[in-house]
């Protein structure tokens, strides 16, 4: 199905539109992008004394583009110890293809005013950057929004080309093989940038801990690596991995949690060797506690988990839950300690995670999937990127990757968070389509997407009561208040690509007055 | 002197009430101006308009308050102001 917006064919600092189509409509034709090829002789160092060199070998200059994973999330030094030297070394019209971007990131703020970094490319934008976005456009082009399965894709079809990759690894041996989960700045999978290595021109690897060759435990290998610099440390500890992630406490969580539950079970979904994914925040994770219940009861035992992967998933995967976890990105220290240990604990890469445009990926193999959301809207499309007020202060994930691979796609959220209504007429920006989600849990009850007649009548035949999608929206404006509309200008700042490459939003500046 | 009423916390607001000057004047802070602010100004001077109050200087600092908040806020507010004057 396609969308009832239109969009130019051209964007200036973008280029080409291709309008989304449909979930599985658009296919590539093209071949695989390579990068150039390399050769290596016996006696070969890589071992970089200091950044300015590694970058001068690596052939830094105006106008290249750079990549960045962002596992080290809001302890990374990676992204600003490598922005701040090229700064210093008087480079511009940098463009940063990063996996993501944190508060961490604020820095790129002054380089991007500087001219220094001229082109984003990100799954999401938070904080001072994306308001600073929103409102003034600093880049002054759009920042171009990727699903992780989109990005992996994107790279491989040589729509983005990384001239240099710069991957932070907690250990490294003197050739490159590396791994995310030995060492004190341990962060677990290496999922993103196992992309980045493989289609790079230069790969230069930061690390805080070199090994002996050859590691044994290797998630990127050697043969991908050019140089290695070795620094006092790649992030700040406390914030790259945090304690065990936690089910949630709030009551209005739990209760979403608790009848999300009750519709999957409902559904037919949970069954024995089935599969699930959920999201790490809110309500989200907590309908795992529920679910966990049910299939102690059956005896019932799923075949993987996936996602981002926390604490609370390793102890389902540890008590027997499920027989395997598939992980891109380790949101905690048990998952850490777990994906280095636990066999059935998989790492795997973007490009196996999510991306459409290759042989398989583990979305399309999900049974559940369970996803929280900042608007959505009576057509079921979910905004995660862009709050009511229009400022950019999320990011895309693998949401719309999953709700399109999943056969069951469930959205859980609150109706409301500080007046701002959830369940709306039409979200700020679409950045998961309405044709890949199937149901809405609120507080306040449960709407089925008419597209889902199987699901409603199954819902029907086990006592569960819904109300249509318009029905939720009055019930939540009535507490509420109809919000009044936010002025836009019609700059575009941002560029929402669905996983496939075609254009699904556009983000346009938010009027100030 | 102030009366106030509310917090400051996520989904309350914080009002005080001045009964001074020149008919009613609402100054509002909140992050959801853009969205509610014209309706936030509607709840505070309906609540004004139901007590006989004509003039006042009201502060309001909203966190997300629903409008049945902010009503009963400023109600409590305008109250303590009136006893004061009393």
């Amino acid at each position: 199905m396609s969308l009832d917006k239109t969009f130019p064919s051209y964007i200036e600092g973008y280029g080409t539109v291709k309008p989304y189509a449909g979930p599985f409509a658009t296919a590539p034709s093209a071949h695989r992008y390579g990068p150039k090829l390399s050769s290596s002789k016996p006696g070969d160092s890589k071992i970089v004394s200091n950044l300015e060199a590694a970058l001068e070998k690596s052939g830094i200059r105006d106008g290249m583009t750079i990549s960045f994973h962002h596992h080290l999330r809001n302890g990374d030094y990676i992204v600003n110890m490598v922005m701040d030297k090229i700064a210093e070394m008087g480079i511009k019209d940098i463009t940063i293809c990063a996996s993501s971007l944190t508060n961490a990131h604020e820095p790129l703020i002054e380089h991007i005013r500087n001219g220094v970094v001229t082109g984003l490319h990100t799954s999401g934008l938070r904080g001072k950057i994306g308001k600073a976005q929103a409102t003034e456009n600093i880049l002054g082009k759009p920042v171009v929004f990727r699903t992780h399965g989109g990005r992996a894709r994107a790279i491989e079809a040589g729509e983005i080309k990384i001239d240099i990759a710069f991957i932070g690894a907690s250990a490294c041996d003197p050739m490159g093989n590396m791994n995310g989960v030995e060492g004190k700045s341990a962060f677990g999978s290496m999922g993103y940038p196992m992309v980045d290595a493989q289609y790079a021109d230069k790969v230069v690897v930061i690390t805080d801990n070199i090994c002996p060759f050859p590691l044994s435990k290797i998630a990127i290998p050697m043969q991908y690596v050019d140089y290695i610099i070795e620094v006092e440390s790649i992030g700040d500890t406390a914030l790259i991995a945090t304690g065990a992630t936690r089910v949630t406490k709030n009551p209005t969580d739990l209760l979403i949690a608790k009848r999300a539950a009750e519709v999957l079970v409902a559904s037919g979904y949970i069954k024995e060797g089935y599969s699930f994914q959920a999201g790490s925040g809110g309500a989200s994770l907590a309908v795992c506690k529920y679910l966990k219940d049910y299939m102690t009861e059956h005896q019932i035992v799923g075949s993987f988990a996936a996602g981002g992967v926390t604490g609370y998933l390793v102890e389902l995967l540890e008590q027997g839950y499920f027989k395997a976890l598939l992980d891109t990105q380790t949101f905690d220290v048990m998952a850490v300690d777990s994906i280095r240990d636990n066999t059935n604990h998989i790492e795997m890469s973007a490009s196996m995670y999510a991306n459409p445009h290759n042989k398989a990926c583990s979305a399309h193999q999900l049974d559940v999937m369970i996803l929280s959301a900042t608007e959505i809207d009576t057509q079921f499309n979910i905004n995660s990127l862009t709050g009511s007020t229009g400022l950019i202060m999320g990011a895309l994930g693998g949401a719309p990757d999953t709700a399109a691979g999943a056969k069951l796609t469930v959205v859980v959220a609150p109706t409301m968070r500080k007046r701002i209504p959830i369940v709306v007429d039409k979200v700020t920006n679409i950045v998961t389509p309405g044709d890949t989600v199937d149901v809405l849990v609120t507080e306040r009850g449960i709407s089925v997407n008419p597209k889902r007649q199987d699901i409603q009548n199954m819902l029907d035949q086990a006592g569960i009561k819904t109300l249509s999608i318009e029905d939720h929206l009055k019930l939540v404006e009535k507490f509420t208040g109809k919000p009044d509309h936010i002025s836009y200008t019609d700059e575009i700042v941002g560029v929402v690509e669905y996983r496939d490459g075609t254009v699904i939003d556009l983000i346009y500046k938010v009027k100030t007055t | 002197m102030r009366a106030m009423c509310g917090t400051e916390d996520a989904s309350d607001v914080l009002v005080s009430v001045l009964l001074e000057g020149r008919g009613i004047v609402v100054n509002l802070k909140s992050k959801n101006k853009p969205l509610f602010g014209r309706m936030i100004e509607i709840a505070v001077r309906e609540t004004c308009l139901e007590m006989n109050i004509e003039n006042a200087i009201i502060e309001v600092k909203d966190f997300g308050a629903l409008d049945f908040v902010i009503k009963a806020r400023t109600k409590t507010a305008v109250r303590a102001a009136l006893k004061q004057v009393n």
